[in-house]
């Protein structure tokens, strides 16, 4: 009886924000309240693939489904990164029938990464993709560490199939735990944008099985690349699928996949991506298909036109995402203005020092900096101190600040969580 | 005139961008045309500390600080000879608790510390984290000024018999404790991060004319336009005392 109560709140709760136009977690919520072992009554699809990682999951998740759905399969997945419990139980349950029982045969879910530790044991996963751990929200998260146990926990009697980027120290020493799953892992060879030094905040410096400083080969983005302990030899294995990036083209098993963008961490989404479809037989034309015509979300890499210019606008939310952002804007050689929009809400962090983990110092040709945003005298703290060179200058108010900006040419605009709805909003009124 | 400063553990240590905390001295000196000679001391090094005029270190992961807390130990006489010569410290988290008598994890391992001070740390009861913007009252050599920052520490500090500050919002050495972080006059021991230094400008310059006490006596400093600091203070410390 409850279960049913609490379907039904689901189901109508859901029906009436969207017929108010909105969406959100609201009917997961109340069907957990009303259900708290609601988790455990859904009939879960053949297939639950569970998706995490601190940056790439939602366009991840997008490129797992999009290939699904192009090879005919009946597929539910949470399109807008929805990932905390509740969005996930809202949109099991809005696409279930009253018995519980989902109606797909995949399902495939971006999960928050302190969800998949709390959750993992109640639901009936058969794919667990980790692809990175950076520091993010520490606020929030605890230290990158804590999360990384965590995880680690919740997978100790976890038997079914685990994807893992070979990578990241920090994710491949999950392997080590999760000793009842079959491990499939990814890695890229060195390329042009690899490095042998990274001056990129680190996380993983030491041997996770036994303590030990951790050596690298080549770096290809913060932590993220070839690692060996020399000590113990962790680190030391083949990995299932290897990419190797030349230009555009990604090759994988003889296979030439077509990039639209070669930033590598997309490259890294699009090998999870080559190999979770490997495991789940599709067929290489459909991969190639969805790789090559992805595009990724609004204020992700995307270009406005203001005012006749175009300026590219960017989510902002921690230093490796931040890092990688910088480096695309820094092969720009033209006189370049920034608009950087930081706020301190819940879901951007309340902490701010995530900045000064960033490597602004790498930016070259600024001509002017725009601070604005609920923090906006820190971030202009940050450029001070960081020594470019150029104009820094502060309008608290956003749009006064955007009204400012695209007065100029060669324009870039980054933005945290909660400051880019309306940053983008104000930026297409220029359109 | 020079600033010699040691970075310890910048290998290790680097956590809540407290890096932000070296670049700001190394600013606030330049402008003023003090030399700034930074060097670095990581894991399995070592170097003269007593040559220094100030020594920083911040704060890590908790694993991070278990893997350092022997190599510290090794590091120990150096640094007391360091102290005896008035070397000044800034230590951050991390840091501060390990110069400490020992920190408790949350297993009930015991990790010594250099046990230069009384104080110690234990891990939170009841998981009761300090998370969030902190401001301090401090007593700095009885000049009184605000410290604002972010806190984020499992750490309960107990013990301490001459803290930095009192605590106008946030936490403090504890779960809602009535002080901060620990000054004797010559180590600053405290939980803010954000980094410290940055919006913190007068307790920067504090710190910079203190550590050139020992070659140079007394110095003023040339006043720099502070704008963009003290209106980051500002700017969260008004939210903060409305809330």
């Amino acid at each position: 009886m409850r279960t049913f109560l609490a379907y039904l709140v689901c189901k109508i709760s859901q029906k009436i924000l969207k017929l108010l136009g909105r969406g959100g977690s609201l009917p997961g919520e109340l069907a957990l309240k009303i259900q708290p072992k609601i988790l455990e009554k859904i009939q879960y699809p053949k297939e639950v693939i569970l998706i995490t990682a601190t940056n790439g999951k939602t366009s991840t998740t997008n490129l797992i489904a999009q290939t699904l759905l192009k090879a005919s399969k009946k597929v539910i997945y949470n399109s807008k990164g929805d990932n905390m419990i509740f969005g996930i139980l809202t949109l099991l349950i809005t696409n279930s029938n009253m018995a519980l029982e989902v109606n797909a045969d995949i399902a495939v879910l971006e999960i928050d990464e302190l969800t998949l530790a709390k959750y993992l044991p109640r639901i009936p996963a058969t794919k667990v993709m980790i692809n990175n751990f950076f520091r993010d929200q520490l606020d929030r998260s605890g230290e990158m560490e804590a999360v990384v146990t965590k995880i680690e926990d919740s997978l100790l009697h976890y038997k079914n199939t685990l994807i893992l980027n070979q990578d990241d120290p920090n994710v491949l020493r999950i392997k080590e735990k999760a000793t009842q799953a079959t491990v499939f892992t990814y890695s890229l060879n060195e390329n042009i944008e690899s490095s042998k030094i990274s001056h990129e905040a680190s996380e993983g410096k030491f041997c996770p099985v036994c303590h030990h400083k951790i050596k690298y080969e080549y770096y290809q983005y913060s932590h993220i690349g070839k690692f060996k302990c020399e000590n113990c030899g962790f680190g030391n294995c083949q990995p299932y699928k290897t990419g190797q990036l030349i230009n555009n083209q990604l090759i994988v098993d003889n296979n030439t996949y077509q990039l639209n963008n070669n930033n590598l961490y997309h490259v890294y989404n699009c090998l999870a991506v080559i190999t979770i479809a490997d495991l789940l037989n599709i067929d290489f034309n459909i991969v190639f298909n969805t790789i090559k015509s992805f595009k990724i979300e609004l204020g992700r890499n995307e270009i406005i036109t203001v005012k006749g210019k175009p300026c590219l606008l960017n989510l902002v939310k921690n230093p490796t995402g931040c890092n990688e952002i910088l480096k695309m804007i820094s092969k720009d050689h033209n006189q370049k203005v920034i608009l950087f929009v930081l706020n301190d809400n819940e879901q951007d962090s309340r902490d701010v020092s995530w900045i000064w983990d960033v490597d602004f110092e790498k930016l070259n040709n600024i001509k002017k900096i725009i601070c604005s945003g609920k923090r906006a005298y820190e971030i202009a703290l940050r450029f001070k101190y960081s020594a470019i060179q150029t104009e820094i200058i502060v309008i608290e108010n956003y749009e006064d600040a955007i009204k400012t900006f695209v007065e100029h040419d060669t324009l870039y605009a980054l933005a945290t969580y909660t400051a880019l709805p309306n940053v983008r909003k104000e930026l297409l009124r220029w359109n | 005139m020079e600033l010699n400063i040691l970075w310890l553990y910048h290998d290790v240590m680097d956590l809540y961008g407290d890096r932000g905390n070296i670049q700001t001295l190394k600013y606030r000196c330049e402008k003023r045309n003090i030399q700034f000679n930074l060097e670095t001391c990581g894991l399995n090094e070592h170097t003269d500390y007593k040559q220094f005029d100030l020594i920083f270190m911040g704060g890590g992961a908790d694993k991070e600080q278990k893997i350092l807390a022997n190599d510290l130990i090794s590091k120990k006489q150096g640094l007391q000879d360091a102290l005896q010569q008035g070397t000044i410290f800034l230590l951050i988290c991390g840091g501060y608790q390990l110069f400490g008598q020992y920190y408790t994890d949350a297993n009930g391992n015991k990790i010594p510390g250099l046990a230069f001070y009384d104080y110690y740390t234990t891990a939170p009861q009841n998981k009761k984290r300090c998370v969030g913007n902190v401001l301090i009252q401090a007593n700095l050599d009885d000049e009184i000024i605000e410290i604002c920052g972010f806190e984020n520490h499992g750490g309960q500090t107990e013990n301490v018999k001459t803290p930095l500050g009192k605590v106008i919002v946030g936490h403090g050495n504890q779960y809602k404790h009535q002080f901060e972080g620990f000054y004797n006059g010559q180590v600053i021991g405290t939980y803010i991060h954000g980094p410290l230094l940055p919006k913190n400008a007068k307790l920067s310059d504090f710190i910079i004319k203190k550590a050139l006490t020992r070659r140079y006596g007394k110095v003023t400093l040339i006043p720099l336009d502070d704008t963009f600091e003290n209106n980051a203070f500002k700017m969260i410390t008004e939210r903060m005392k409305k809330t």
